[in-house]
């Protein structure tokens, strides 16, 4: 049995004893207080936030099935940026969203009936083609990106896992499917099909995709392990500042030159989610170079992203949504840790978000994007969807956290 | 009357050593179906006829004499009123066969009728207060609730979320309030309603017996002290208006609990917190300690049990020692297991230190609580009177914090009014004109006040019209249902 998979099993134990004595199912819906499929009451600071957080999504952005608004309010101006309809980048966060808040209360009616409303709802973003793929926007207008698509496989994966939906896990593995179809010659994901760029944002969650599915059925699947290595191995050889470890995002061929042209943005999604791949990587085949490979991008990412501002106080980026990524690769790699020797890199998160929620909400009761570090801008009067349901699933994310893996929720 | 007070702690410890008696009556048990006979419209603080005082207890073979200490009342419970209120201490003595107990009560007899209080503020009355509280009121029935009907904890969650204990806590007082101001026949429906509503946030998961409140159905964790206290207020003062004994059951219930967070080092602990807390988590604020020591008082008026005026004491004493701001004279908000201070000042933490403070002077008459009570009064006024940034209004004056925080202010004003000094009704005055400036010139689409009543100043919480907290509007309209009652004072005690 893979450690991955013994440990899944040991956080599922462990789930199930805390909810016969740590926590409490809640009996206003009238069944018995034993029976487990009745929702749990969660005393968690971060919780009670997210939770809110979805009350006040689904009362200002949900129009209908896949119809859910970018901004609210919505810029009035014709054409404005701060209008419209979510395009397929927004709607996979407020998926993501939904998978983490079925995780740690999946029967409570509010999350189930919105995961599978949005899952529902992705049929309007399909391409009419054979092979199973999202367009960028509603509508066969627009064109399908690899990392677009990598997100609602991550997303399908988590609902699929929680609500043991096989369903739900064979439709991930088919979109994986289109991810992985975007490799190039010598392994790097291009970031879309009209571009000769081959970017850290495709190529990482394509890695995590791909490994998360090997480890479904090891047996059969060998040829995505294989695939995970290749993309792996190419974007750290291409994408990874050799400085710090901190993923660059993305390369542009030149065959006259035979050289790459590297973008040389760091931005934390990308290192977040080479992290995660790294340390899913080390689990499959227990090779400690990924390991080490996710321990140096780490401390390189907490020293150049995680900065000292106001108060004196250390905070992310002014990005919600890529930073989502990075906890996700942080949390993966403590988790790998039975010693707890990693436990600080997701404290970071815990410390910004608890002084966020005290100092960086706004007056309709949002978390600003700047989660309190007082960046503020003019655009902050136009709520996003994608940042906000990427802050809320961080909620959701340090609960679980907090409640399920630290065991006493403190 | 202080030292009245001390022989009688002093004899009822003698008592109570001996209260196991010989012929197996246990007379302290007893004396508790021993009842002195009030003239209808009459209660225990407030006589003016002449009472009733049994000779024996139904039921036991026992004798009763009593012996008054003061003139106003006699040993055969003649009462003769004087010309300002006298408290007076009437000793039961029961006889059993082989022992005696004796059990005190503290009477008040009001003064003589015609005798008027020199009022030396100028006020005008707008007698019509009990209208603006109901139609509030009515807009927080009809606008913030869920679809099922229940108290929702604002507009925007309305088709959501229930109201958290804090905010159903505030709601439950405010129709406390409402009935005290104005005892009605519907206004006692809707008492009984919210009552009822309430029994959804009893904890029932408990291991132990406490009577606990808790958002989430009861299930919130660590359940909040303080949401409870402010419940304690409203049982007691349902119980004084409506003579319902379930309500001074619960009070006493809850109380009990809340006394159970008592630390050895002295405070009570803000929420229940297991142990598995670090120190600096531990608080002891202001917020819980201030309104228990004010409960406790309440408590040992309604049922002349020396054990709440004990706590009272030991609480508001504490209290006093570790959380004062001696420059300032106002209260700070906490201090942690480890000794930190938090030296956020709200109105609400000084104006429930006033109340107990005030109830304290009632009782015992000693000059340290009435002392109190006139620095709280200058340091309220100082340091949260918003003086310089709204001129317009002369007679008015703004406070800051949220309307709920200023609600404990207002009652701290009324009480220190009532007890204290009636001249301290300036204050409730001047509070009055701001509010109704504020109803005047500064009322949503909905018909809400706004929580800054001047219009002017950005308060703490989010002042977005298009979002009303409950909370807030419920505050807004529980310091109307006080105004109402201080004019109704007010007219009483110079009529």
């Amino acid at each position: 049995m893979s450690k991955r998979l013994f440990s899944l099993i040991i956080i599922t134990a462990l789930a199930f004893i805390l909810v016969s004595c740590k926590k409490t199912p809640n009996p206003d819906n009238g069944t018995n207080p034993d029976d487990p499929n009745v929702p749990l009451v969660i005393n968690n600071a971060f919780y009670d936030a997210a939770l809110l957080h979805t009350y006040l999504i689904q009362n200002d952005f949900y129009a209908s099935p896949g119809r859910i608004k970018a901004y609210d309010p919505a810029d009035p101006t014709p054409g404005s940026e701060f209008s419209g309809t979510s395009a397929l980048w927004g709607y996979g966060a407020y998926l993501t969203m939904y998978a983490q808040a079925a995780k740690i209360n999946p029967n409570l009616k509010h999350f189930k009936d919105n995961v599978y409303d949005a899952i529902d709802g992705l049929k309007v973003f399909r391409m009419p083609r054979q092979q199973l793929h999202y367009s960028a926007i509603v509508g066969a207008g627009g064109e399908p990106y690899y990392d677009d698509n990598a997100w609602v496989v991550l997303g399908l994966y988590d609902i699929a896992k929680v609500y043991d939906d096989q369903e739900a896990l064979s439709h991930s593995r088919e979109l994986l499917d289109y991810v992985l179809s975007g490799e190039s010659e010598d392994g790097g994901i291009y970031w879309k099909e009209t571009v000769s760029s081959r970017n850290t944002c495709s190529s990482g969650p394509a890695v995590v995709a791909a490994v998360l599915h090997y480890l479904e059925n090891p047996a059969e699947e060998t040829q995505l392990l294989e695939a995970a290595i290749r993309i792996y191995n190419w974007t750290k050889r291409v994408l990874k500042d050799p400085q710090d470890h901190v993923y660059w995002d993305n390369a542009t061929y030149n065959p006259d030159t035979n050289t790459e042209s590297i973008e040389k943005a760091k931005f934390t999604y990308n290192s977040g989610t080479m992290i995660w791949a790294g340390a899913l990587l080390y689990e499959a085949t227990k090779d400690e170079s990924y390991l080490e490979d996710a321990n140096s991008t780490a401390l390189g990412s907490l020293g150049y992203f995680y900065t000292t501002g106001r108060d004196n106080k250390k905070f992310f980026p002014r990005s919600p949504w890529f930073n989502l990524y990075l906890l996700r690769g942080f949390i993966s790699l403590a988790q790998t840790y039975e010693d707890r020797s990693r436990d600080y890199l997701v404290n970071s998160f815990r410390d910004n978000l608890k002084y966020a929620l005290s100092k960086g909400v706004d007056n309709r009761g949002y978390l600003l994007p700047s989660w309190g570090s007082g960046v503020l801008s003019p655009t902050d009067k136009y709520v996003a969807l994608l940042d906000t349901a990427a802050s809320t699933e961080v909620l959701f994310l340090l609960a679980d956290w907090e409640v399920n893996y630290l065991k006493e929720g403190k | 009357m202080r030292k009245r007070y001390i022989v009688f702690a002093f004899l009822l410890s003698l008592v109570i050593v001996s209260c196991k008696t010989s012929d197996g009556l246990d007379l302290e048990s007893i004396s508790n179906k021993l009842t002195i006979g009030y003239q209808t419209g009459e209660t225990i603080n407030t006589v003016k006829s002449n009472i009733t005082l049994p000779k024996t207890i139904d039921g036991y073979d026992v004798s009763v004499t009593w012996e008054s200490n003061h003139v106003s009342i006699t040993n055969e419970g003649v009462v003769t009123q004087q010309e300002s209120d006298t408290l007076v201490t009437l000793s039961a003595t029961i006889k059993s066969k082989n022992d005696t107990f004796i059990k005190p009560f503290i009477i008040t007899v009001l003064a003589k009728k015609g005798t008027t209080i020199m009022v030396n503020y100028n006020y005008t009355l707008h007698n019509k207060l009990k209208e603006v509280v109901a139609e509030q009121l009515s807009l927080v029935e009809s606008k913030l609730k869920t679809p099922d009907g229940y108290v929702a904890e604002d507009t925007r969650l309305a088709n959501f979320v229930r109201a958290n204990l804090w905010t159903y806590s505030a709601y439950f007082t405010t129709v406390v309030q409402n009935y005290m101001m104005n005892p009605t026949n519907e206004n006692k429906a809707l008492l009984d309603k919210a009552t009822e509503e309430l029994e959804w946030y009893k904890a029932t998961h408990r291991e132990d017996e406490h009577l606990v409140y808790a958002s989430k159905n009861g299930y919130e964790e660590p359940a909040f002290f303080d949401d409870n206290v402010w419940l304690v207020i409203g049982f007691i003062n349902a119980y004084n208006h409506t003579k319902e004994a379930h309500f001074l059951d619960k009070a006493l219930k809850v109380q009990e609990w809340i006394y159970t967070g008592w630390q050895e080092e002295g405070g009570l602990y803000w929420r229940e917190f297991p142990e598995s807390y670090e120190d600096s988590q531990k608080v002891r604020n202001t917020c819980i300690n201030g309104p228990a020591a004010w409960a406790a008082m309440l408590l040992y008026e309604a049922t002349n049990d020396f054990t709440h005026l004990d706590w009272a004491i030991k609480i508001y004493t504490w209290t006093k020692y570790n959380l004062y701001d001696k420059e300032n004279k106002v209260y700070w908000d906490n201090i942690s297991k480890d000794g930190i201070v938090n030296k956020w000042t709200f109105t609400y933490n000084t104006g429930t230190m006033m109340s107990a403070a005030s109830l304290l002077y009632k009782h015992t008459l000693s000059d340290i609580y009435k002392e109190d009570v006139q620095n709280l009064m200058d340091g309220s006024h100082e340091v949260f009177y918003i003086a310089n940034q709204f001129q317009s209004l002369p007679n008015g004056e703004f406070y800051k914090d949220n309307p709920w925080f200023r609600v404990y202010l207002v009652q701290g004003f009324y009480d220190a009014m009532r007890y204290v000094d009636v001249n301290y009704g300036i204050r409730l005055e001047r509070v009055k004109n701001a509010i109704l400036y504020g109803l005047e010139n500064h009322i949503d689409e909905r018909g809400f006040l706004w929580e800054d009543w001047s219009g002017r100043i950005i308060n703490e919480g989010p002042s977005n019209k298009d979002h009303i907290r409950t909370l807030f509007a419920v505050g807004n309209t529980e310091i109307l249902a006080i105004l109402a009652q201080y004019e109704a004072y007010l007219k009483e005690v110079t009529s």
